[in-house]
């Protein structure tokens, strides 16, 4: 019961407070990239939902194999590596063979979804060492789930301002930071910190 | 030299926008960022100059990575060894430089084509780019949020630590997005005024020497 209660903690935690996109800035080049395509997003937020979950638990799982190797922290990147393969390469293939017709569409959102700073970060958090199992899961659905509002929030976000009159040296990706930050200092406000003075 | 202006990675591209956008607090953090884009994209290109286009995409990408990968376990080693302290504050941004989309972007528009030795200078700059960037948010951040640059107190009497916070850094980026969007946009109406002002002065060369034509034969 107490694992079933810390699953939910992380999970909103990560859903919340921990937003990979608002308070830690991650997956930012790709939210961009798939906002100014909405036919991307459906296919983009459960790939990428499925490829956090699975690369973050692999993760966890090696890190506790391999911790007491010295270096071990030039080795990340090739531990992720390792791990997103094990759902990029059977995805694609799967989709090149049994789907012909879908593959040219999914072929870029496989490769946006997989290969993502949101993904790489919620493998590395789960690397650093201070989460267990049940939490670095919990935290994993949380950030599928939070990312994945994120990116709706800020598609409407974009297709609002693009009805609006802005200046044209703002237009794009310019204003569309500016809202990601107004929203960021939202997030900021609702953990409860204080501007300092 | 397109990556370092026109069209800059993170400026006007929009890549690799989560290390510039909440790890660039101070300027050593942006050195020791640049240092790991430029030792991780740098032979990752030119091994990419070998990748054959008829081989399969996601097989390209798997190629790609896996050289960013392995190129960044030097980069970590050497890093740590310089810059320990930094390393510890720029935290899980500096493994990020390994999956940004700048080498693959880049090597799709050029791989199978005949200017493929064009793809290193290409990356150069774009390395580059990053590292103008970067530096250029890291500065502001810095000086107006901690009244320091390079960890030097510059002694403003002042510090905004509101930019030193994520939403800082999105504003502070966005800003310089638009600076370099609307430098673009003057450029190219410079260039485009400079074209018409050299063709105004063909057509009246040519009327010229019309004239000059006519006076000779009467």
């Amino acid at each position: 019961m107490a694992m079933i209660g810390d699953f939910f903690v992380y999970m909103m935690l990560a859903l919340t407070v921990e937003n990979l996109l608002f308070t830690r800035g991650l997956g930012i080049g790709k939210t961009m990239m798939v906002v100014r395509k909405p036919a991307y997003l459906f296919s983009f937020t459960w790939v990428l939902s499925v490829t956090m979950v699975i690369v973050t638990s692999l993760s966890w799982g090696i890190y506790r194999l391999l911790r007491m190797v010295s270096f071990l922290y030039a080795f990340y990147p090739l531990i992720y590596l390792i791990c997103v393969s094990l759902v990029y390469v059977p995805l694609t293939i799967y989709y090149e063979r049994m789907k012909p017709e879908q593959y040219p569409h999914l072929k870029v959102v496989l490769r946006l979804a997989c290969f993502n700073t949101a993904v790489i970060g919620a493998a590395l958090i789960s690397m650093q060492g201070i989460l267990t199992f049940i939490h670095a899961i919990g935290f994993a659905v949380g950030s599928a789930i939070g990312f994945s509002a994120a990116l709706l929030l800020v598609g409407e976000g974009q297709r609002v301002l693009s009805l609006q009159q802005i200046p044209r040296a703002f237009r794009g990706l310019p204003i569309t930071l500016l809202y990601i930050g107004i929203l960021s200092l939202a997030f900021y406000g609702l953990i409860g910190h204080q501007l300092p003075v | 030299m397109h990556g370092l202006f026109s069209k800059n990675p993170v400026l006007i591209k929009g890549l690799a926008l989560a290390p510039v956008i909440v790890a660039s607090t101070t300027m050593k953090n942006a050195l020791v960022l640049s240092i790991g884009m430029a030792i991780t994209m740098i032979p990752t290109t030119l091994i990419s100059l070998f990748i054959k286009r008829r081989q399969g995409y996601w097989l390209h990408i798997l190629l790609y990575m896996l050289c960013a990968a392995l190129s960044y376990i030097p980069a970590a080693l050497l890093i740590r060894q310089y810059f320990p302290t930094e390393m510890g504050l720029v935290g899980i941004y500096l493994p990020m430089v390994m999956v940004n989309s700048i080498p693959i972007t880049r090597a799709q528009m050029f791989v199978g084509r005949r200017k493929r030795g064009f793809l290193v200078v290409d990356m150069i700059f774009q390395v580059l780019g990053f590292t103008l960037a970067i530096f250029l948010v890291a500065a502001i951040r810095e000086f107006f949020g901690a009244g320091t640059l390079f960890g030097v107190d510059m002694g403003t009497g002042f510090s905004m630590q509101t930019l030193l916070y994520p939403f800082g850094g999105f504003f502070v980026v966005a800003f310089f997005a638009a600076l370099f969007q609307k430098g673009n946009e003057l450029f190219k109406r410079l260039m485009n005024r400079l074209d018409e002002v050299e063709e105004e002065v063909q057509a009246e060369m040519e009327e010229f020497e019309k004239f000059k034509g006519k006076e000779e034969r009467g």
